[in-house]
């Protein structure tokens, strides 16, 4: 039966962390994921593209041809129809969560009570949907488009509508309850985590799959942030290339994949006898409100939404052992980030093990916060901190406790994962130990 | 509701006009805002009819220029609503004051400008007229203006509001159909309930209509290709289809007591949400089916404790679809089943066209003022109706129901529905 929503957090209903999934450029598995970031094993290499030696882009961390070729053998059909392979990421990474969380088969009955929550990314342009109606004259022929709309690729964006993953994998594996999409940019899939826990706090759902799928590893989209002026354009070695927290650091690398987790109201999932990896408590969200091409510098918007999030979880700030970080490895973010960190925590920052995920996988993007927040659970699960790849050179003014060298062994009573998006939207969220 | 949530500033931008007045007497004339497609060259597809949107431009809403260049006519639809919601409710972000205010908006698909393109498609081309990656990256990719990408970023319209009004509360962008507004302004609701921003704009606004919207439209099958005559007629038993519209609106929401506080008048509280995922067929782009959107309406009375007998009005999704609304009206029909009264619906997509995003909260916008006025406009729907319509629709000529309770349905083209649920204080 339906809960009305609550009206002061007392009257929430707690959620957990029951199963999780991934498709990265490390892997298609979690446990291929966990150990290869533990040994500090990058998937980031170089681009392989039609063109590429030329991409002022040279690293990425892509999804391999064989890794593809997996994920299309496990959903041929969608393989086929699907135009956007982010969509197919979604599917595999979905998938592997509800498999994980036991519910492959999912049960016949209360299905309207799943939902699913989605982070989606920018769509894909193709220039390949305006070269053949460019004129000699540079101009493009708008009535013979019109008379021959439907030759566009079936990954055009005139094809691909931003909920096309949330859709499928509703559609897929029968979840008939809340069904939403999220876009706000690379903070959206910690903003998904966060509403689907809203959700499920209210009564509304009972599980929901959230993350994100994202992939701009396209010929368009691997310029985007070359024109924004975040992207790493050295030709630094590809594995060496994200350098987050690093005096070196030169700007972002971009990464593919998905990260869905299935969140669950903890009496259901005890209900079930599910494996429980930790207790989903608080979410928060701010908007910088500076410049829609930067971050606020001195990190207040940033610091906003982890306040927002410890409150709403009601632990203190030194309950919180760990931070996974956004981490872009761009000049600015890193900074605004490190001085956001400082001033939630004040004197426990310095006790707080940080790092970012980022020089693993690269940067998802819109679902950044997915692939980041599994990495984050399994931290909590397992009391052990992957290191903060190609930090060797300490930025002076980035002084936190950075995760280097190899991975940490450490008491995490609760974590805290944060994404921050382009435009000035930032998210954070946090989870702790479960004690049933 | 101890404390509820209410309504106390809005605007709204749509094809009858740039304010909620002039869109409102539009209505209630029974005029439409289906014309011609004038933006650009449509004279090649096989639909040229929509409903725009025109005036709006970045001089009157004091704008830099480099910005200004990145904003699409969505982005202007979104900076005027917010600005004249704001005003509307007597609120400004200065100082600390935006801490507390957040923002969630429903947006559509953003696309590209096919001009900000052109340039490097040119320069990439080869002796055959085929794209070469190389010359793209090499240099090509340089044509573009280096801010193309935000205007990509489906988020951008909202940052740059947050930005110009300095909001810096909760927020997230839900995208690209009308359901994903609802899950907006629920969600709005949800920080309001819970004390965690003192006030929230709660936004939706449709893409523009180009001929990659057109295009997209087209593709899925939802755009009428079959009556020129009639392009939008819902619940008529013949319909062919939608078509597309421009436009948008902004509500701020705050609590009762809040309202009192600021001596802010408030009339209208949104009480309840339901939302369901179910595909109509197995194509995937007919709408929901029957069951989803029962469950949905279901849901917002659930979560309101009202009963379906109690609703006075739904202004429902009802866009001209042969899917759509036939399941909409048999899950209105099995709602009703039993009931001593009959719920009167209405749509507006007759006469401005099918907003996407941007239409449910035009609907929000107008059901307070049909709450507050009494008044209900008619919805054009020339030709026979569905039987089961018949009695339920309001046509022909206003009427006055004094409608107290009422509900707005929204769905999405994949199987997405949503229902909320709005009373009178």
């Amino acid at each position: 039966m339906n809960q009305p929503m609550g009206t002061t957090s007392e009257k929430r209903r707690r959620v957990v962390v029951t199963g999780l999934g991934l498709a990265t450029a490390l892997g298609l598995e979690v446990s291929t994921n966990w150990q290869k970031a533990l040994k500090g094993i990058t998937g980031i290499r170089t681009l392989v593209y039609p063109g590429a030696e030329s991409s002022p882009v040279q690293a990425t961390g892509s999804i391999s041809d064989e890794q593809w070729r997996q994920i299309a053998a496990a959903f041929p059909m969608e393989a086929q129809q699907q135009g956007e392979k982010r969509t197919l990421f979604a599917l595999w990474a979905a998938q592997r969560a509800m498999s994980d969380a036991g519910l492959d088969p999912l049960p016949a009955t209360g299905r309207e009570r799943y939902g699913v929550m989605v982070a989606a990314g920018a769509p894909i342009n193709r220039l390949e949907d305006i070269a053949p109606w460019t004129d000699t004259s540079g101009g493009f022929d708008l009535v013979r488009f019109g008379q021959q709309y439907q030759q566009v690729h079936p990954e055009s964006i005139m094809r691909n509508n931003s909920h096309r993953p949330a859709t499928l994998i509703a559609s897929k594996f029968g979840l008939g309850g809340y069904n939403g999409t999220i876009t706000s940019a690379c903070a959206s899939a910690t903003q998904a985590l966060g509403l689907a826990l809203r959700s499920i706090q209210r009564g509304e759902s009972d599980l929901m799959l959230a993350g994100g799928a994202d992939s701009m590893i396209n010929p368009v989209g691997l310029i985007f942030f070359v024109l924004l002026g975040a992207a790493n354009t050295t030709r630094d070695a590809p594995e060496k290339a994200c350098r987050p927290f690093d005096r070196r650091r030169a700007g972002l690398v971009m990464g593919e994949g998905a990260g869905l987790v299935v969140l669950e109201a903890e009496a259901h999932a005890r209900q079930r006898g599910a494996k429980i990896y930790g207790e989903v408590v608080g979410y928060g969200s701010s908007m910088d409100a500076y410049q829609v091409t930067a971050p606020e510098p001195k990190g207040y918007g940033a610091s906003r939404s982890m306040e927002q999030a410890l409150m709403d979880s009601g632990l203190a700030n030194t309950d919180i052992d760990y931070i996974n970080a956004h981490g872009t490895g761009t000049k600015l973010n890193d900074l605004a980030e490190t001085l956001a960190i400082k001033r939630t925590f004040g004197e426990h920052a310095d006790r707080l093990l940080v790092n970012s995920s980022k020089p693993l996988i690269g940067h998802l993007l819109a679902a950044s916060g997915g692939p980041e927040f599994v990495f984050t659970v399994l931290s909590l699960h397992e009391d052990r901190v992957h290191p903060t790849l190609n930090l060797t050179t300490a930025d002076p003014k980035c002084n936190l406790d950075y995760v280097v060298g190899e991975a940490r062994q450490a008491q995490i009573r609760a974590a805290l994962s944060n994404s921050f998006g382009f435009g000035g939207q930032n998210a954070s969220i946090v989870i702790k130990k479960y004690r049933g | 509701m101890t404390d509820p949530v209410v309504i106390t500033g809005r605007a709204i931008v749509t094809p009858l006009g740039d304010c909620l007045e002039s869109t409102w007497t539009a209505l209630l004339s029974g005029t439409s805002g289906i014309g011609p497609i004038t933006a650009f060259d449509a004279s090649g597809f096989p639909c040229q009819l929509a409903a725009s949107v025109s005036g709006i431009n970045p001089e009157s809403l004091d704008l830099p220029r480099r910005e200004s260049r990145i904003m699409d006519l969505h982005s202007l639809i979104l900076m005027k609503c917010a600005q004249e919601a704001m005003r509307d409710a007597a609120l400004s972000g200065e100082g600390d004051s935006g801490l507390e205010i957040g923002f969630f908006a429903g947006i559509g698909m953003v696309d590209y400008r096919t001009d900000d393109l052109t340039g490097a498609v040119s320069a990439s081309l080869d002796e055959t007229r085929q794209i070469d990656y190389q010359r793209f990256y090499e240099r090509a990719y340089q044509e573009i203006f280096p801010l193309w990408p935000l205007a990509m970023l489906n988020n951008i319209a909202l940052c740059q509001v947050a930005v110009k009004l300095g909001l810096r509360g909760e927020n997230s962008v839900f995208s690209p159909h009308g359901d994903s507004t609802l899950q907006g302004v629920w969600e709005a609701v949800d920080v309001l309930r819970n004390g965690r921003n003192q006030q929230v704009l709660a936004a939706g606004v449709a893409e523009k209509i180009s001929e990659s919207s057109l295009a997209r439209g087209l593709l899925h099958g939802f755009i009428n290709v079959r009556d020129s005559t009639h392009p939008c007629r819902p619940f008529i038993r013949d319909n062919a289809g939608t078509v597309l519209g421009e436009g948008g609106g902004i509500v701020v929401l705050e609590s009762l007591s809040s309202a009192a506080s600021r001596d802010r008048p408030a009339q209208v509280a949104i009480s309840g949400y339901g939302s369901a995922f179910g595909q109509a067929d197995e194509r995937g782009f007919c709408g929901p089916s029957e069951e989803a959107i029962a469950q949905a309406m279901a849901g917002a009375l659930r979560s309101s404790g009202h009963t379906f007998e109690e609703v006075d009005l739904v202004l429902t999704h009802g866009e001209g679809s042969p899917y759509a609304d036939r399941n909409e009206i048999k899950a209105i029909r099995g709602l009703m089943r039993g009931s001593k009264s009959i719920t009167r619906i209405y749509s507006s997509k007759g006469n401005l066209g099918h907003l996407l995003a941007g239409a449910p909260l035009v609907d929000i916008v107008l059901a307070e003022r049909m709450i507050s006025s009494g008044m209900v406009p008619p919805v054009d729907c020339q030709g026979a109706l569905i039987e089961d319509a018949e009695d339920l629709l309001v046509k022909d000529s206003p009427s006055r129901l004094n409608p107290r309770v009422v509900m707005v349905n929204a769905f999405s083209y994949e199987g997405q529905a949503g229902s909320l649920l709005l009373e009178a204080l």
